[in-house]
């Protein structure tokens, strides 16, 4: 199991095949993470493509000392995103938004929910619960202290469950 | 206690982190912040499962091909005023080729009273390089350069042989290597035998010169009223380094406020594909500066043309002509025993040295 530390090392030292296993390994990840506030399978895809080609071409911003590689990839990944709002302006709001796949259960709903909310919230929530990350993680992404990332997460939960209550009454 | 009070711990339980005694024994005690607290969990549960369902199987093939930089090295102003030995260098060239990286190497001073030519030479297949060079100072008379070219190594030298109202004739050789296998040495005594041809030049004028097995190599240039400094000569002659380049410019070592070397003049670069230079000073051994970590190197703070480090209690600072990284953090390893006769280099232990090193073979010095 190669280390973080080995890993970027390989990157900087142009080890292509080490960065392609690194990138089929967490790209699928990172792009429905991008796919959750781009809203957009097309978009998200040329997102998370930028995102890795950024980082192979300029590999020079990770710290080990600040977090994982996975989750200095995912605050790429967040920059860039905010970066393709930027670009595409006010008419980027109309973006086809992609459904999500069928499910019996709430996972459309779940994602409806998720879009209503703060863009900030939805990233944090989602970093959070879905990847995992910690909230030293979460703070070096957002550059934020941790104890606002502990705030601002159960503002997030909590706006969510507002909405996931309402919906499981009417169901 | 209130159920608002602990509703953020309530959350920052869900996400498995340790909270206040007091909170915690409420939500324990507590039906309201139970239900908020299972809600919590459903919820991120419910999103982790709706990720699994979104997350595709593969993702569009990539090919990850990172631009090359150019092999370029510069020489000029003659062997003795460098700090390289002639053998030194042809070596630290052959090490530099075996490897494919770039390194620039140059020592030009400011002078007055001549007329300077800065020349770009951009050969068919590979990317400009500039070289100033004097039409009246022969310190400063000539300039050459390796450079890749389509997929071989072109060398040149270009020397100033006269000059007369608003022009200059150059004396020219070059030689160019399609596909070299294995490790390159060039030696400049060697390379002096190659036929020189002479053009009359002026400045605004493109020179097509013929290169056998290449094709051809432009030069043009302009007229200066000095001798420019080194990083207007470097590969990239931007202040502000690439973001894989590590430059070490004029290094000044104080340990302590207290000078261990001066390199003046100086210039090393290394990049990703040799990410670490090497600076040998006879009797205190070699340094290596590396952008990735080496075994038993510490880290070191990079600020604009600053390394500061701390060995054994001493602090050390490396003051360099040049902004040195745009990374944060660099690593030293200082081998106090070193001796360039122990490995392969061949350069002497009298002599020192400086230019880019492999931080995989730093590891096969047998420091004694």
């Amino acid at each position: 199991m190669v280390n973080d530390q080995e890993l970027w090392g390989r990157i900087r030292g142009g080890d292509a095949s080490a960065f392609d296993s690194f990138y089929r390994e967490n790209a699928p990840r990172v792009q429905v993470f991008l796919q959750q506030f781009l809203g957009n399978h097309a978009a998200a895809e040329d997102v998370m493509q930028e995102t890795f080609a950024g980082i192979w071409q300029r590999p020079d911003g990770f710290q080990p000392e600040r977090g994982t590689l996975r989750a200095y990839i995912f605050g790429i990944a967040r920059k860039r995103a905010a970066e393709y709002w930027r670009r595409q302006g006010p008419s980027g709001t109309s973006l086809h938004q992609d459904p999500v796949v069928s499910d019996s259960g709430y996972a459309s709903l779940l994602s409806d929910m998720l879009k209503r909310l703060p863009h900030e919230q939805r990233i944090l929530l989602w970093l959070r619960a879905v990847e995992g990350q910690s909230y030293a993680e979460l703070a070096a992404i957002l550059d934020v202290p941790a104890g606002t990332v502990r705030s601002r997460l159960f503002a997030a939960r909590y706006q969510l469950r507002k909405l996931w209550l309402g919906v499981k009454a009417n169901r | 206690m209130k159920c608002e009070e602990a509703a953020e711990f309530v959350s920052a339980v869900c996400d498995g982190e340790l909270i206040p005694s007091d909170i915690a024994s409420h939500i324990g005690n507590c039906e309201r912040c139970a239900a908020l607290l299972r809600d919590f969990v459903e919820i991120s549960a419910e999103l982790r499962r709706m990720a699994s369902l979104q997350v595709p199987r593969t993702v569009r093939p990539a090919v990850w091909e990172r631009k090359r930089s150019k092999l370029t090295m510069m020489w000029q102003k003659g062997w003795e005023t460098m700090r390289i030995p002639k053998l030194a260098f042809a070596i630290l060239v052959m090490v530099i080729l075996a490897l494919g990286s770039g390194l620039v190497i140059t020592k030009v001073r400011a002078q007055g009273g001549g007329s300077v030519v800065m020349l770009t030479i951009k050969p068919e297949g590979g990317e400009a390089t500039r070289c100033a060079i004097s039409s009246v100072n022969p310190q400063f008379g000539y300039c050459g350069g390796m450079t890749m070219a389509n997929s071989g190594l072109l060398m040149y030298e270009i020397r100033v042989l006269g000059s007369e109202s608003g022009r200059i004739q150059l004396g020219v050789r070059s030689k160019f290597q399609n596909h070299p296998t294995g490790p390159v040495t060039f030696n400049i005594t060697e390379f002096a035998r190659e036929p020189q041809r002479r053009y009359w030049f002026e400045p605004g004028q493109q020179l097509d010169l013929e290169v056998p097995a290449l094709g051809t190599m432009a030069v043009t240039g302009e007229f200066m009223d000095h001798m420019p400094t080194r990083l207007s000569i470097a590969d990239n002659n931007e202040l502000d380094p690439r973001a894989d380049e590590l430059r070490i410019s004029s290094p000044l070592l104080l340990r302590d406020n207290t000078t261990v070397f001066d390199f003046d003049g100086m210039i090393s670069i290394a990049d990703h594909n040799i990410p670490a230079v090497q600076v040998y000073e006879p009797g205190l051994g070699r340094y290596i500066f590396s952008l990735l970590p080496l075994p038993g190197a510490v880290q070191a703070k990079v600020a604009d043309s600053r390394i500061s480090y701390e060995i054994g209690g001493h602090k050390y600072q490396l003051l360099t002509g040049s902004p040195i990284s745009r990374a944060e953090y660099a690593w030293v390893l200082q081998q106090p025993n070193y001796r360039p006769s122990q490995d392969s280099t061949g350069q002497r232990d009298d002599q020192p040295f400086s230019g880019s090193v492999d931080p995989k073979h730093v590891g096969d010095v047998v420091v004694r």
